[in-house]
């Protein structure tokens, strides 16, 4: 990897000290109206989430990222997890066909429901508490229409957001109602075809094809209210899904009790396999608004998220009828914001006060009544419960000491009480309580404070440092800290050195799941992860680049083992090291333009037994590049992406003891979107789009074969789940002026 | 129930802390460092700012009479610029001072040649009153948001999906003599 990872590093340094040199030459005859200059001020991209307050990205204490609205409409992308994967930097989602995983730089802890990367909406945490999970595809339920840009703010951030930010931060910025300005209609609509046991496309028949649909209406409108200015922002969305079909090889099993495993009428008994057409879907209604009057802004969304996943696997759908509809997940959120801006001489106040309510529901339905606890003769159904309610109060000041954004200071404190349970139960083929496990709810206060001081002594130097402390019962009281400097080394160049540390406290299923094969763990730490990187980046006119290194180290990861022959128990097991680089280049020249950007990692994980091993999942190289012209007159934007990763281990491969290691290939991800307005229809564009895999295989080993036993079953490898690999889209959308 | 009835005590707190906070207004979302940049450049694409400047190019900052916001991102903005040394070029001198009569701010920036009249927050209210007594006047107005170039001014500043935009008010910038080239406006957002 070394030779790989400097030849690419030095092409990428040649070209930008070549810009730079062309920059310097051009300083030396710069004019009052050069574009170019202008160009690069109006190119910078202001974030607010690396500091909580607003700052031109190059000045952040974070290698940042903005994803704007425009980007996402022109290069078709639909959801958040496409934007990451095709616009993004650092950060990678992986799609097992049901929820996706997120990892960044690297690092990807497969199964853990997102909870290594925070999700924030108008500073809103989405991440739940009962497994501090977070969707990053259609279930992040955040009507697309409504996004403003997206802030992805790679690395630590728990510095000033808490648990959870340990790969980073994305943080979804809606429009204002200037941005809307009337109505928005949204219909879109997808189609894939049927797919063969090799990831080959067997069907295009209408029949055939799986497919979903969008539909959404959003709308904004400034008033003045009480003769306060006041504007009203909403979306409505719902997403639907069903497809496409997926044909699975077969595979022998045998039930705990020696026999033939039962998977339903839909396959022979002692088979998983044959074509899935009811067991691949997903729907997602939601609601969001935002109302801004004075000094006061309330947010409040609803959501569903109710998702169908193909196959049986180790982490969220242990058994299920092949092809069986009945087995589903489903998660809800009622969320309510309720901000209050205010200054009192230097100090500007923020109070935020905030509550969700949150529940899931999972069943699993299977013919083999052997699966379920306790056994019972027939079919029986799994329903696994969690649910979290919470409510907290956030006060925040910020003074600027010298009116000029040079020293400021920003501090608060954060106090929650949540409510977090869960069980799991299981129901004859009556429907009849047969028994439960896991059974526990309760309430737990959660407290933090925090502070961050940013001073920049000399024009070009600006330094950040910042602690936060959080007390919380699950994984005791941490302090996370970082410190950060940005250092204006030249013209439009910015050199930047961040440390930074994050933690995960444990899920309430890693702290207080017991059963009768479950020891509750005891003294369970949080997960922690420290960081160093450096970074240059170098704007030139329209042109950005920027080429970092980072290292980070991870201990006290949580896993579960073995504690004796019939009973396991979570243990903070883990530690991963991991280094690397990352780097990307964007502009334009006139109409056409750019974007690319790459990662490449190294990243060990020890074991308990002292062993060191890759890190299933988690891509060590990936990346994305793209490419838009916006051609004359009524004829299209056209705009070909890609995103693209190499091969990587399944999530079976270290533990599996499959004959062959089950590997995913490397896979590239080819888009071509064509955009415009309708000529002659004022207010109404389409979008037409057409989406290409190369690979065929996920990394995720499907079915009830998860594990081989050499010695009763020599030979035997792992089926990897497939990946939809063709898809076309139309979009249509209508702007109602109001 | 002890540590439910603090957090609650704490909020009390909180709240009563609050209401003595005054009104704020929407985030000043181009950060003033790059406002005052922006203007610089900006300022170099008027085809009659080196004639209106006259040497030294004297920048008038204005906020609210009474009200510490906007005084402070008056204030702040007026440090930003005077630390840029020049505006497109020409050395420049900011001065300072709240705004008490429009008519009279007219004819100050009249007998000073001011060449840039800048506007801060909590002034977007009286933006209507303050173009009308500036009409005729050889100034170009800015304004911290784009509010301001809807009310009136020849610029404002906004975000757009993370960026800052350039608002430009074509028909107030001829009634004030200023004159862009078309460069600029091709990455301006035109109001009238």
């Amino acid at each position: 990897m070394k030779p790989r990872l400097r030849s690419r590093s030095s092409a990428f340094l040649a070209l930008l000290a070549a810009s730079v040199s062309v920059d310097l030459t051009r300083a030396r005859t710069a004019r009052a109206d050069d574009v170019d200059e202008l160009d690069q001020l109006l190119g910078e991209t202001v974030v607010q989430g690396a500091s909580k307050s607003a700052e031109v990205a190059s000045d952040a204490p974070a290698t940042t990222k903005v994803i704007t609205a425009e980007e996402m409409h022109r290069y078709g992308i639909r959801s958040l997890d496409e934007a990451i994967n095709f616009l993004g930097m650092s950060l990678f989602t992986s799609n097992p066909l049901h929820a996706v995983e997120i990892g960044g730089r690297g690092v990807l802890l497969t199964s853990d429901f997102g909870n290594h990367v925070l999700l924030v909406v108008d500073g809103h945490v989405f991440n739940e508490p009962w497994d501090g999970t977070a969707y990053f595809e259609q279930g992040a339920a955040i009507p697309i229409d409504l996004i403003d840009h997206i802030e992805l703010i790679v690395g630590p951030g728990s510095v000033l957001y808490g648990g959870s930010a340990m790969l980073g931060v994305i943080s979804v910025v809606t429009k204002h109602a200037s941005s809307l300005k009337g109505a928005v209609f949204t219909a879109e609509g997808s189609a894939s075809p049927q797919q063969g046991t090799s990831g080959q496309l067997t069907s295009f028949a209408p029949g055939d094809l799986g497919g979903a649909y969008r539909l959404a209406a959003s709308f904004g409108r400034e008033l003045t209210l009480f003769d306060k200015p006041a504007e009203i922002v909403a979306g409505i969305e719902l997403y639907r899904q069903n497809g496409p079909s997926f044909a699975w090889a077969p595979q022998t099993a045998t039930n705990g009790n020696g026999d033939p495993a039962n998977f339903g009428p839909n396959t022979a008994p002692g088979t998983w396999g044959g074509r899935t057409t009811h067991q691949y879907s997903a729907s997602v209604p939601s609601i969001y608004t935002r109302f801004l009057w004075g000094n006061f802004t309330v947010m409040a969304r609803a959501a569903s998220y109710t998702r169908r996943t193909p196959y049986q696997n180790a982490f969220n759908q242990y058994f299920t009828d092949f092809d069986d509809p009945l087995s589903f997940e489903r998660d809800r959120w009622l969320s309510l914001d309720i901000q209050h801006h205010g200054r009192i001489g230097k100090l500007a106040t923020l109070v935020r006060g905030y509550g969700d309510l949150y529940d899931f529901h999972q069943e699993m339905h299977t013919s083999d009544g052997s699966n379920c606890d306790p056994v019972v003769a027939g079919t029986c159904t799994n329903k696994v419960e969690g649910r979290s309610r919470w409510a907290g109060l956030e006060a925040q000041g910020n003074v600027d000491w010298m009116g000029d954004d040079r020293l400021t200071t920003l501090f608060g404190a954060d106090g929650r009480v949540r409510n977090v349970g869960g069980q799991s139960d299981s129901y004859d083929g009556q429907n009849q309580y047969v028994g439960g496990v896991g059974r526990k709810y309760l309430t737990e206060l959660v407290g933090s404070a925090y502070a961050q001081q940013r001073f920049t002594p000399v024009k070009p130097l600006h330094l950040n440092a910042g602690a936060r402390f959080d007390a919380d019962p699950r994984g005791g009281n941490r302090v996370s800290p970082r410190a950060a400097a940005a250092i204006e080394t030249w013209k439009g160049g910015v050199t930047k050195f961040i440390y930074s540390e994050a933690f995960r406290a444990p899920t309430f299923y890693e702290s207080y799941y017991e059963s009768a094969g479950q020891k509750q763990a005891t003294n369970l730490r949080s997960e922690t992860v420290r960081s160093v990187e450096a970074s240059v980046e170098q704007a030139v006119g329209k042109h950005r680049f920027l080429f970092g290194v980072f290292r980070t180290w991870w201990s006290d990861l949580i896993g579960v083992v073995s504690i004796d022959d019939s009973t396991v128990q979570t243990q903070n097991i883990a530690k991963i090291d991991n280094w690397g680089f990352n780097a990307r280049a964007d502009g334009a020249f006139g109409d056409l333009r750019y974007g690319m950007s790459i990662t490449e990692a190294h990243t060990d994980r020890s074991r308990p037994d002292g062993t060191d091993t890759q890190l299933p999942v988690a891509p060590q190289v990936f990346g994305n590049a793209r490419l838009a012209y916006d051609l004359p007159g009524a004829l299209p934007t056209v705009a070909v992406a890609t995103t693209f990763v190499a091969k990587r281990p399944a999530d079976r491969a270290l533990d599996g003891n499959f004959a062959t290691a089950p590997y995913a290939p490397a896979s590239l991800d080819l888009r071509l979107t064509l955009s415009e307005r309708v000529p002659g229809v004022p207010g109404l564009s389409y979008r037409i789009a057409a989406d290409y895999v190369t690979a065929a295989r996920s990394p995720y080993v499907a079915g009830p074969t998860q594990s081989a036993d050499p010695t009763t079953s020599p030979g035997t490898n792992a089926a990897l789940a497939p990946i939809n690999r063709m898809t076309g889209f139309v979009t249509l959308r209508y702007e109602l002026p109001l | 129930m002890k540590p439910l009835h603090r957090l609650v005590r704490i909020l009390a707190l909180v709240v009563a802390a609050v209401s003595f906070a005054t009104i704020t207004y929407a985030d000043v979302r181009v950060p003033l460092g790059l406002q005052a940049q922006l203007v610089r450049r900006l300022a170099g694409f008027d085809r009659n700012f080196a004639a209106r400047a006259t040497g030294t190019a004297r920048v008038l900052v204005v906020h609210k009479s009474g009200d510490d916001e906007s005084r402070l991102v008056g204030g702040g903005f007026a440090k930003a610029l005077s630390e840029l040394h020049d505006i497109a070029g020409v050395p420049m001198q900011v001065d300072e001072m709240p705004l008490a009569d429009p008519a009279a701010l007219a004819a100050q920036c009249k007998a000073q040649h001011v060449a840039i009249l800048y506007f801060s927050v909590g002034l977007e209210p009286s933006m209507e009153g303050v173009a009308g007594a500036l009409a005729g006047v050889d100034v170009m107005t800015i304004g911290a948001s784009s509010t301001f170039a809807e009310k009136g001014a020849v610029v404002g500043f906004d975000l757009e999906e993370g960026r800052p935009k350039i608002v430009v008010n074509l028909a107030r910038a001829k009634a004030h003599n200023v004159s862009f080239k078309a460069e600029l406006l091709k990455l301006a957002r035109i109001v009238n």
